[in-house]
C-alpha cells in the first residue's frame, strides 16, 4: 500500500553539507507543504547556513533582499495612505466645525 | 452496463492516475535540492547558490451517464426508441487541470577558508514593478482625495 503523504507540513530541511578549508556549511531551506484531494502546493526557501569552524558552529541567516524591498515598499505605501487619510478626516472634521 | 461505458470508465481512471502521479511528484520539490545548486569550486572558493521555489496545482474530473425512460402504458412520443434492443442512453467523463511554479534566486553563498560569505541576489525589476505600483496607486489616491475637499 502507498505511503499517505500529510496534507499540511511545515519543516526545516537541511542540504548536503560543503566543506572548504576547515569550513563545514549547511544550508538550511524552510518547506510548506500543503495537500488536498485532487492537488497540492508547495513553497521552499532557503533560511540559513550552519557554519562550523574550529569547533564552533554559527547560524548565518539568509535574507531575501527583494522580499524585504517590497514588503518595505509596501509598508511605506500603506504609512502614506493612513495619514493622508488622517489628515482628510482632519480637514472634513474642521470644514464642519 | 455496455463497452462504451467501461471504455468510458477505463479512461477516466487512466486520466486520474497520471495526474495523481504528478501530484504525488510535488515532494520532489521539497528536497533541499531543489533550493540549493550544485557547489562549484574554483580556486580557493567554493560557491553555492540558493533560490525560492513555489509550485502549486490542482485537478478534477468527472463523469456520468443515464438511459431512457422505458415505456409506459398508453405512453407516446420519441423517449420509448428502442435501438438495437437496448434502451437509448448515453455516458460521458471530463476533466481539466492547471499549475502555477515559479523559482527565483534569492543568494549566493561562498565559502573558503576565510569563512562564509551570504550575497544577496536582488531583483531590481520586482522592486522597480512594486515601486511603479506604489507610486501609482499613492498618485491615484491624492487625486480622489483632492477631487473630494
Amino acid at each position: 500500500m502507498a505511503e499517505r503523504k500529510p496534507m499540511f507540513r511545515y519543516v526545516l530541511v537541511d542540504g548536503t553539507p560543503v566543506s572548504a578549508g576547515g569550513v563545514r556549511a549547511t544550508p538550511q531551506a524552510r518547506v510548506l507543504e500543503v495537500r488536498w484531494p485532487g492537488g497540492g502546493l508547495v513553497w521552499n526557501r532557503p533560511v540559513a547556513v550552519i557554519v562550523k569552524r574550529d569547533g564552533t558552529t554559527s547560524q548565518m541567516p539568509i535574507v531575501d533582499a527583494t522580499r524585504a524591498a517590497q514588503l518595505a515598499l509596501g509598508a511605506f505605501a500603506a504609512l502614506v495612505s493612513m495619514m493622508a487619510a488622517a489628515r482628510a478626516a482632519r480637514t472634513f472634521r474642521r470644514g464642519h466645525e | 452496463m455496455s463497452d462504451e461505458v467501461h471504455r468510458v470508465m477505463e479512461s477516466t481512471d487512466r486520466a486520474h492516475e497520471r495526474v495523481a502521479g504528478l501530484v504525488e511528484r510535488l515532494t520532489d520539490v521539497t528536497r533541499p535540492g531543489a533550493v540549493f545548486g550544485e557547489p562549484m569550486t574554483v580556486g580557493e572558493n567554493t560557491v553555492v547558490t540558493a533560490a525560492e521555489v513555489f509550485l502549486a496545482m490542482g485537478y478534477g474530473y468527472g463523469m456520468g451517464g443515464g438511459s431512457g425512460k422505458a415505456r409506459e402504458e398508453g405512453e407516446e412520443g420519441p423517449r420509448t426508441e428502442v435501438h438495437g434492443g437496448e434502451m437509448p442512453g448515453g455516458y460521458g467523463g471530463g476533466g481539466g487541470g492547471g499549475g502555477s511554479s515559479k523559482g527565483r534566486p534569492v543568494a549566493v553563498i561562498t565559502i573558503n577558508p576565510a569563512g562564509v560569505r551570504i550575497e544577496p541576489v536582488l531583483d531590481l525589476t520586482k522592486i522597480g514593478l512594486a515601486f511603479l505600483m506604489v507610486l501609482g496607486s499613492l498618485f491615484v489616491m491624492m487625486g480622489k482625495m483632492r477631487r473630494s475637499m
